[in-house]
């Protein structure tokens, strides 16, 4: 399958279904759903990590970047670029980052871009300034993508085998430096022993700390929850891997657990379908619900039915979709009654998958 | 699970049209699309979908897609399989 954009040729929204507003309401609060949220919290004890109100990256654009020739050698490394990329997109799309939505409701990730860049190689060993320098020269040449509109962009650079950081041991990092346009630009490095398991490891410590804490100013522990220097983050406290749909991942404290966690998916069996909310239109009226806190992972069908019977066409129904933050979305539905006469109808939810 | 068949971005109130093509035309698909831009208040999307039968074995999908607010936007389009 492919996929082209073509020309906007069609005309802006459909204007016999403007929705409605009532005065200082926006839609119908409707409840939650429930029975298959799928990620209650467990016990709750002290908190180790607080919310210092710093930036956060609520929903990575991940650029993932392999740096230097060695990424093109023949006979190819190992790992290779194109299995990296294929065990990040396997992190990014399955149910790791999803332990994060109880920090300021931080969602998923994606990859927005994998790139092998074999115009210069990294020094060995390699500086924080180094990383900063390559990304900055790779963005105003053109091979990087710049400043995103929503500051979301995660420059993660990925190092060829045997190349290190002038500080012995470090095997990963994650900080910002500012542009010359005055704007943050998140990076991180990861080093490579030639062993995948190890470059995912690092590779989503450095994730999900670069997301809940980009600048060392949000996510970060109270006195005393780590014993190593700089930020304290999630990460830091939780040493210990976990494989998740065959890849190795490294954990992550959550708040909620009081633990360490590698979120699984909870075993659901799908379709699951569900009666949502019930109302009556009046005769030739359009009225407007929303439905929150729907878990972004899902992927849902809505279909509105009359419960009223009729002798033709009775409602027609549109699907509008907001994303407050980064885990969960919010269904609005505009319902429009086609007949002269009050008509009942209900709103039924299909989970399709995730 | 679903997959994301393509991703962009809107600028403020602008609707563009994609096509997608070379699906099987034995398979049902659903498609959804979803901000991956966060901004709380109000909707940010919809879509209106047409089919093309453009040969005995094949669809295309032509997804014209709203931004609805007055901000720019990134979005994904993803499609699940129902047979």
């Amino acid at each position: 399958m492919k996929t082209a954009s073509g020309s906007s040729a069609a005309p802006a929204l459909s204007p016999e279904v403007p929705g409605v507003k009532t005065a200082g309401v926006t839609g119908k609060v409707l409840a939650k759903p429930t029975g298959h949220a799928g990620f209650a919290p467990g016990a709750g004890g002290a908190a180790k990590f607080q919310d210092s109100g710093g930036a956060v990256i609520e929903i990575g654009k991940l650029q993932l970047i392999f740096w230097g020739s060695a990424w093109n050698s023949n006979p190819p490394p190992s790992p290779t670029s194109g299995q990296v990329t294929g065990a990040v997109e396997s992190i990014l799309h399955g149910s790791y980052m999803t332990g994060l939505a109880q920090y300021r409701q931080i969602g998923r990730a994606y990859l927005a871009g994998s790139y092998v860049i074999t115009s210069s190689n990294p020094p060995n060993p390699f500086t924080d300034s180094d990383v900063a320098n390559f990304i900055t020269t790779q963005i105003n040449n053109g091979v990087l993508p710049g400043h995103d509109f929503a500051n979301q962009n995660l420059y993660l650079v990925i190092m060829p085998k045997g190349v290190n950081n002038q500080n012995s041991g470090f095997i990963g990092e994650h900080t910002y430096y500012t542009d010359g346009g005055g704007n943050r630009v998140h990076f991180g490095w990861i080093t490579n022993n030639g062993d995948i398991n190890a470059v995912t490891s690092v590779f989503s410590h450095e994730l999900v700390e670069s997301c809940t804490d980009p600048e060392g100013s949000a996510i970060l522990g109270v006195a005393g929850t780590c014993s190593q220097g700089g930020w304290c983050e999630i990460g830091d406290v939780c040493y210990v891997n976990s494989v998740i749909d065959g890849v190795t991942v490294q954990k992550y404290y959550s708040n909620a657990d009081s633990g360490c966690i590698a979120p699984v998916y909870p075993a659901l069996s799908f379709p699951i379908h569900g009666t949502q909310f019930t109302g009556t239109i009046p005769a030739n009226a359009t009225e407007r619900w929303f439905t929150y806190n729907w878990p972004e992972i899902y992927f849902v069908q809505w279909e509105v039915v009359p419960t009223t019977p009729g002798g033709g066409p009775q409602i027609s129904y549109r699907v509008q979709v907001e994303r407050p933050n980064g885990a969960y979305l919010t269904y609005w539905i505009s319902i429009t009654n086609l007949t002269n006469q009050p008509v009942s109808i209900e709103a039924h939810y299909t989970i399709l998958g995730r | 699970m679903y997959g994301v068949q393509f991703r962009g971005t809107l600028q403020p109130n602008q609707s563009q049209r994609w096509f997608t093509y070379n699906w099987p035309s034995n398979n049902d698909v659903s498609w959804m699309v979803v901000p991956t831009t966060a901004q709380a208040g109000s909707p940010h999307v919809d879509f209106d979908l047409a089919i093309e039968r453009a040969s005995n074995n094949t669809v295309t999908y032509w997804l014209t897609i709203h931004n609805l607010m007055g901000d720019q936007f990134d979005f994904e389009a993803r499609y699940n399989f129902l047979n």
